[in-house]
């Protein structure tokens, strides 16, 4: 079977500008590809290609196993949030699916579905200007799964939205991946949502996809480091130097870093030395702290 | 459902759930009304005088106060004032996608581009045919209502040509407006381009060359400006701009970038 999204060489440049340089990437059919970078990285611009919504200077894109131009795709099988979630303002939120559902050549009852699915059905007849911003991209969400795609494109889908709707689109992609096998694109800027949902994770640093990594190699890569607490840091870090374990402190909290030492080692040099030892714990280094470090970024 | 007749649909709704509509509707009566000022005007001027009303200026006019002046009047006013009032109305069924960011929801749809760009052709166009039909009901009922003698079947007949010409020809301006609605992403430019054009056409024709330039030609066409009625090689100028204007906003549609 074909590859859900197969990107080849892509190349875009805005005047002198670079947005995508030799883009190349392939999501598998079910996955649910997070794809992050820092604003300006050409995330919006690579997924208004995938769309067709812009030209490439170089390179293909095909999606669903159709070649993709300015107005060609397999878009009855596709759906879309771009940015912001957009809703036509003087519509009300069941006249915007329906507006949308022409557009496709939907029927009605894909419409009740999808409204119940986002819990939409009360604010059926309200105007989409009228909508808070949670509401609207809760709408964004709901005409992009309109379509019943095979395919969902994401850009940023949690803008806006409240710690219960960060929730419920969470469990939402989750679970139309594992049960419909919807491949799901998803750009987001917040790194830790993208850590907990996508399969499979792709990093773009200016133009370039400088990093993909599947759900196992991310567990493997995010690095982890062991830190303790102890009211004697300096008979702590004599006693673990004596046994060659050597520790740093940390300037901020005053803690002690002891990197990659198993902590196995650790408590029995503690104890023959009689230094008290308050907490001991293994720190994972989150998403974020590794997307920095790969992109040559500061916190 | 065919995906035009889906396009068309989508485009419908989203222009009669506006104020849009019923604004230009309104508005279009308001050249009738003025037309019916002048009338008052001209057939009372002492009385409009002690009203307030530009009395002398009115009979400076040279109007009368009867049926083929009031005809005259309004054809004047309609091709300036429809020009404005269709230019706005396609300003907002094209500029919208933008200024609302509704685009892209238009882009990655089984509709093709080519039918979406024409069923907002088809709308703007019944929309400028409504308010045609509005304003000429409107003019023949405050006509009416003024008791305006001179009345005639050929000349409300011949009126009725004319005028129907005149919109219709205007209506062809309709794609340009909607081509700088998509160059400018929203209202503003396509609304320049419409004063752009409306002070060439006035330069035009009165350098009596405006026979030759398509927005003058429904002007003249009205009798703005007393000069020679244009033949029908401007008729075809005017038609040939209006399929160019189509053509151009389909190409624009499809292989223009659109970033946002």
């Amino acid at each position: 079977m074909s590859a859900a999204i197969e990107i080849c060489g892509l190349v875009k440049s805005f005047g002198s500008v670079k947005a995508v340089d030799h883009l190349d990437l392939r999501v598998d059919r079910g996955e649910l590809y997070g794809f992050l970078g820092r604003n300006g990285a050409g995330k919006t611009t690579s997924i208004r290609m995938l769309l067709g919504m812009i030209g490439p200077d170089q390179g293909t894109v095909t999606v669903l196993g159709q070649r993709v131009g300015r107005d060609r795709g397999p878009w009855h099988r596709v759906g879309s949030l771009v940015e912001s979630a957009s809703a036509w303002p003087n519509l009300t939120v069941v006249q915007n699916l329906r507006t949308l559902a022409d557009l496709h050549g939907e029927s009605a009852p894909a419409i009740d579905e999808v409204m119940d699915f986002l819990e939409l059905t009360p604010l059926a007849d309200r105007k989409a200007r009228a909508l808070s911003l949670g509401n609207l991209q809760r709408l964004g969400l709901a005409l992009a799964l309109l379509p019943h795609p095979e395919l969902l494109v994401l850009d940023e889908p949690i803008n806006g939205l409240d710690p219960a709707g960060v929730v419920q689109v969470r469990e939402l992609l989750i679970r139309l991946a594992r049960e419909n096998g919807t491949t799901i694109f998803v750009s987001s800027h917040l790194l830790d949502e993208v850590s907990r949902t996508a399969t499979k994770i792709g990093i773009l640093h200016e133009g370039r996809l400088i990093k993909e990594l599947d759900r196992t190699e991310l567990d493997q890569r995010l690095s982890r480091r062991l830190t303790m607490t102890t009211p004697n840091p300096a008979a702590a870090t004599r006693a673990l130097a004596k046994a060659g374990l050597p520790v740093t402190a940390m300037a901020e909290t005053g803690d002690l870093d002891l990197g990659s030492i198993p902590a196995e080692l650790v408590a029995p040099v503690l104890v023959a030395a009689g230094v008290p030892l308050t907490r001991l714990s293994v720190q994972s280094e989150d998403l974020e702290d590794y997307f920095l470090r790969i992109t040559g970024g500061q916190r | 459902m065919n995906l035009f007749q889906g396009a068309l649909r989508a485009e419908t709704r989203k222009a009669w759930s506006s104020a849009m509509p019923w604004a230009v509707g309104g508005a279009s009566l308001l050249f009738p009304l003025v037309g019916s000022l002048f009338m008052v005007i001209v057939r009372d001027p002492e009385g409009a005088k002690a009203l307030g009303l530009l009395g002398t200026k009115a009979r400076l006019s040279g109007l009368t106060a009867d049926w083929p002046s009031f005809v005259s009047l309004t054809l004047q006013s309609l091709a300036v004032g429809f020009f404005f009032l269709s230019a706005l109305f396609t300003a907002w069924i094209f500029g919208r996608e933008w200024s609302d960011g509704t685009l892209k929801l238009l882009l990655a749809v089984p509709a093709r581009r080519t039918r979406v760009v024409m069923a907002k052709f088809l709308v703007t166009g019944a929309g400028g045919v409504c308010t045609l039909m509005v304003m000429a009901g409107g003019a023949l009922l405050v006509g009416t209502a003024l008791s305006l003698p001179g009345s005639s079947p050929t000349i409300l007949a011949t009126g009725g040509l004319v005028f129907a010409e005149v919109g219709l020809l205007t209506l062809t301006f309709c794609p340009w407006v909607a081509f700088f609605a998509g160059l400018g992403k929203g209202f503003l430019v396509p609304l320049a381009w419409t004063l752009f054009t409306v002070a060439v056409a006035n330069v035009t024709a009165v350098l009596g060359l405006g026979a030759w330039f398509p927005w003058s030609v429904p002007a003249l066409l009205a009798g703005a400006g007393n000069s020679a009625s244009p033949g029908p090689e401007s008729i075809f100028l005017v038609l040939l701009t209006g399929a160019a204007g189509i053509a151009a906003t389909v190409l624009f549609w499809k292989w223009a970038d659109h970033p946002k």
